[in-house]
């Protein structure tokens, strides 16, 4: 698929390393920290946003992103930099199959069953959609 | 509180004598949310050389639990048969109160 790429900029690694680096620069508040499945390539990347609020007045932000392997991913937790980073990774491991190595609490948030397959990896059929007879179909 | 005003997208509301049963809303609902059955009827009109076939409408039925509330099918009526209300406030004890009929979204009123 082309002229679908993440942020610009150099890949963030080692992760926690990059974060913690941009943490230290001041961009300590966590604005977005999410994944998007990269079956193409074979990748599930993870994007995060950080913000700062320099004294001057204004806002900065910065754009990180890092690659996965998608057949095993890892990722890195950076919970203990960001304590509000722990319920979007906790999310990625639910909803992407992700492992978060670090976190202090991985349990799912929303799905009763872990076991089942990542519902937000692209090749994950939604179940109750396959079941359900098209409605426009009559007729 | 302030009043909600008149254009809020609170709910979609029905005007089921403009609905002619074309089905469009409920092919391009991108979830699903609408379900339509319909039959043929044979109107003859005198002077008419063969009788005309007209779809009425049996039931029309919106899904509250699946609507994301895009407001697609109301745009896509070609008839204007659907329009947003700005009525917000219609809870169920379950989810197959959820579901409403045409007597419930004609309920809603004019837009």
């Amino acid at each position: 698929m082309s002229g679908v790429t993440g942020p610009p900029g150099p890949l963030w690694e080692p992760w926690a390393d990059a974060v913690a680096q941009r943490v230290a620069a001041g961009f300590d508040r966590l604005d977005l920290l999410t994944a998007v499945d990269r079956p193409a390539s074979g990748e599930i990347e993870i994007v995060i946003h950080l913000v700062r609020r320099p004294e001057a007045g204004g806002l900065e932000d910065v754009w990180g992103h890092t690659l996965l392997d998608r057949a095993a991913p890892m990722l890195e937790s950076v919970t203990g930099l960001l304590p509000a980073a722990a319920w979007h990774e906790r999310e990625i491991h639910e909803m992407f199959g992700v492992q978060v190595s670090g976190h202090p609490d991985l349990r799912p948030l929303l799905l009763l069953d872990v076991a089942s397959p990542p519902p937000l990896r692209k090749d994950t059929p939604l179940v109750a959609r396959v079941d359900t007879p098209w409605p426009g179909a009559r007729r | 509180m302030s009043e909600i005003p008149h254009q809020a997208r609170g709910a979609i509301a029905l005007d089921a004598a403009a609905c002619t049963s074309c089905m469009l809303c409920v092919k391009e609902c991108p979830d699903w949310c609408i379900h339509i059955e319909s039959h043929n009827e044979e109107v003859s009109e005198p002077g008419a050389r063969r009788p005309r076939s007209v779809a009425v409408l049996d039931s029309f039925t919106i899904d509250w639990g699946l609507c994301m509330y895009c407001g697609i099918c109301v745009e896509v009526c070609p008839f204007d048969a659907l329009h947003w209300v700005p009525e917000h406030d219609y809870p169920a004890p379950d989810a197959q109160g959820l579901r409403h009929g045409i007597a419930r979204l004609e309920e809603f009123g004019p837009s």
